[in-house]
């Protein structure tokens, strides 16, 4: 089993530089940071119920802060959890990751979702009943962009003439896509062009067991292989992980709180204790 | 007159990392990277038409994630956009990007922007090449509303969003300087209307220097303000030069180092550090 951190990087949290230095002397294998490009105060009702927390109005732009963690760090993967890829223009996007996977020396995992929040893509210019339309042909025209000296894509919602665009992503042919989310639009994503999968941890839906084993069912008659899976919320009870472990994902990750450094490194401590169990 | 250097950040280039330690360790005021998202096929020459374009052009990392990267990498020198193709970013998003590089670096970014010159470049971002200034124009002014407000909101042509939260907020008050890059008749409106600083080309734009700063200290004046801090981007560095730059109250020169290795780029810092330290 592989653990990470994820953390809402805000303007009251640890420094996110010093948290992937601390991250990193742990021994932990990834972090993850997740995105809100901005919260309209009338926002469609969280998903995971009750009010929507503080962070997801102040995070730091993921791109920005993994830069400086890029910077600060050697070995440390860095993922984001998720990018809300229909929120950003596609060329953009594409030179962003391949610029972080240059300046980390081949860390980045690209973690990505359609998102939840209506009026957040609409401030976008997204649709919200497009937005897996739209994430696909960003992905497939990422790909292009990544693989090829001259790309051009022409789809119904992206579309571009030749176009040059170093540098290229190290890792080959790109850094891990990887498809955040359970509904059958994500698993669809995750079975055409996905190269991981982080399910919800809750079984909402279906055991986690049940939703891996269908999900390698299905990669198996397309003629692939299992993929990495990383589950976000991992419980600081190793019985728990252990029952993740039998389920398949290959890594756990922790949440700490969006808090100052004290209490954020409290709660790192905690995690890595957890951790040494399995090494 | 303060001095700094920028050098686009290619990826067969020096690390920035790095760069920005040694530039820093040399004293440097300020350090700027330039941005293209990408390169169409069809723009083979350069925005003068003059030569085929550099290699540099297809090659540059992202400003932002470069930008990031820096600020972790140094502490005291400030770090310019030279310039952001503001035109070919969403609004909100630039809004949170600039917001993140001034968070970090503890309020040491120079945001110089610019309306673009390469047609279909800028449209393969949606925008058309003939409204770029305007769309500018209402992208700076959103951010500005997003900056400086908890709760923001602005209704334009081309930008529309109604009662946004977006944090962090510049460490910079009220937000970092917009410098305003160009000498088009249309990038001087802007600088007097909104910019913090301009800067003008050093040898083009269609009249001498001094003229182009006159005018330009002329239309302020008429708009109710003071003379703005001029950079220049593109000092050679020779000794009539730079006087000429004092008399004319240029605030800031900055030097071109060659998007090279290290072996190349470190004795050019040293030619400009040396500069820099006559100067003084």
């Amino acid at each position: 089993m592989k653990f990470g951190v994820m953390m809402f990087p805000t303007d009251y949290a640890i420094d996110p530089v010093r948290l992937g230095r601390e991250v990193e002397d742990r021994g932990f294998d990834s972090l993850w940071f997740p995105e809100h490009t901005h919260i309209p105060t009338n926002h469609t009702p969280f998903p995971s119920g009750g009010d929507l927390p503080n962070e997801y109005r102040h995070t730091i732009d993921p791109f920005v802060a993994f830069g400086a963690v890029a910077a600060t760090t050697t070995r440390l993967k860095l993922g984001t959890g998720i990018l809300l890829v229909i929120q950003r223009d596609t060329i953009t996007t594409a030179r962003e990751v391949a610029s972080l996977d240059h300046i980390s020396n081949g860390r980045f995992l690209f973690g990505i979702g359609a998102g939840w929040n209506r009026e957040e893509m609409e401030n976008h210019g997204t649709k919200f009943s497009r937005r897996w339309r739209l994430m696909r042909e960003q992905m497939l025209a990422m790909k292009e962009l990544w693989t090829k000296d001259e790309a051009e894509f022409h789809g119904d919602l992206v579309n571009f003439d030749p176009v040059w665009q170093w540098p290229k992503p190290v890792q080959k042919p790109h850094p891990p896509i990887i498809i955040g989310g359970d509904g059958p639009k994500a698993k669809e994503a995750l079975l055409e062009y996905g190269d991981g999968w982080i399910p919800r941890p809750q079984d909402r839906f279906a055991p986690l067991s049940a939703r891996i084993a269908e999900i390698n069912d299905l990669l198996a008659e397309r003629g692939r292989a299992p993929v990495p899976i990383w589950c976000f919320g991992a419980p600081l009870d190793p019985a728990q992980i252990e029952e993740w472990e039998k389920a398949g994902v290959g890594t756990c990750v922790f949440r700490l709180p969006p808090t100052g450094p004290d209490e954020a490194l409290a709660a790192l401590d905690q995690c890595t204790e957890v951790t040494r169990r399995f090494a | 007159m303060e001095f700094g250097v920028t050098m686009f950040p290619a990826d067969n280039a020096m690390d920035v990392a790095e760069l920005g330690r040694e530039a820093e360790a040399r004293g440097f005021e300020s350090l700027w990277f330039p941005e293209h998202t990408h390169m169409p096929t069809a723009t083979t020459l350069n925005s003068a038409g003059t030569a085929p374009l550099a290699d540099e052009y297809r090659r540059t990392l992202d400003q932002f994630v470069v930008l990031g990267a820096v600020a972790a990498a140094t502490s005291t020198i400030k770090l310019g956009t030279g310039i952001c193709l503001v035109i070919q970013r969403d609004p909100i998003l630039l809004a949170k990007e600039v917001a993140s590089v001034d968070y970090l670096s503890k309020g040491r970014l120079l945001f110089g922007i610019g309306a673009g010159w390469n047609r279909p470049e800028i449209e393969n971002h949606g925008v058309p090449y003939a409204r770029r200034f305007r769309v500018m124009r209402e992208r700076i002014k959103a951010m500005q509303t997003i900056w400086t407000n908890e709760v923001a909101s602005f209704n334009g042509d081309f930008v529309n969003f109604e009662a946004i939260n977006s944090w962090p907020k510049p460490v910079q008050s009220p937000h970092p300087p917009i410098i305003v890059g160009g000498d088009g008749p249309r990038a001087v409106e802007h600088a007097v209307e909104y910019g913090d600083g301009w800067i003008p080309h050093p040898t083009g734009g269609g009249a001498p220097l001094a003229d182009r700063i006159a005018a330009a200290n002329q239309k302020l004046a008429e708009a109710g303000r003071g003379p703005i801090p001029i950079t220049i981007f593109g000092a050679l560095g020779e000794d009539g030069e730079l006087a000429e730059y004092e008399r004319l109250s240029v605030a800031r020169v900055v030097f071109r180092l060659p998007p090279r290795g290290r072996d190349e780029v470190l004795p050019a810092l040293d030619r400009f550090a040396t500069i820099q330290a006559r100067s003084r």
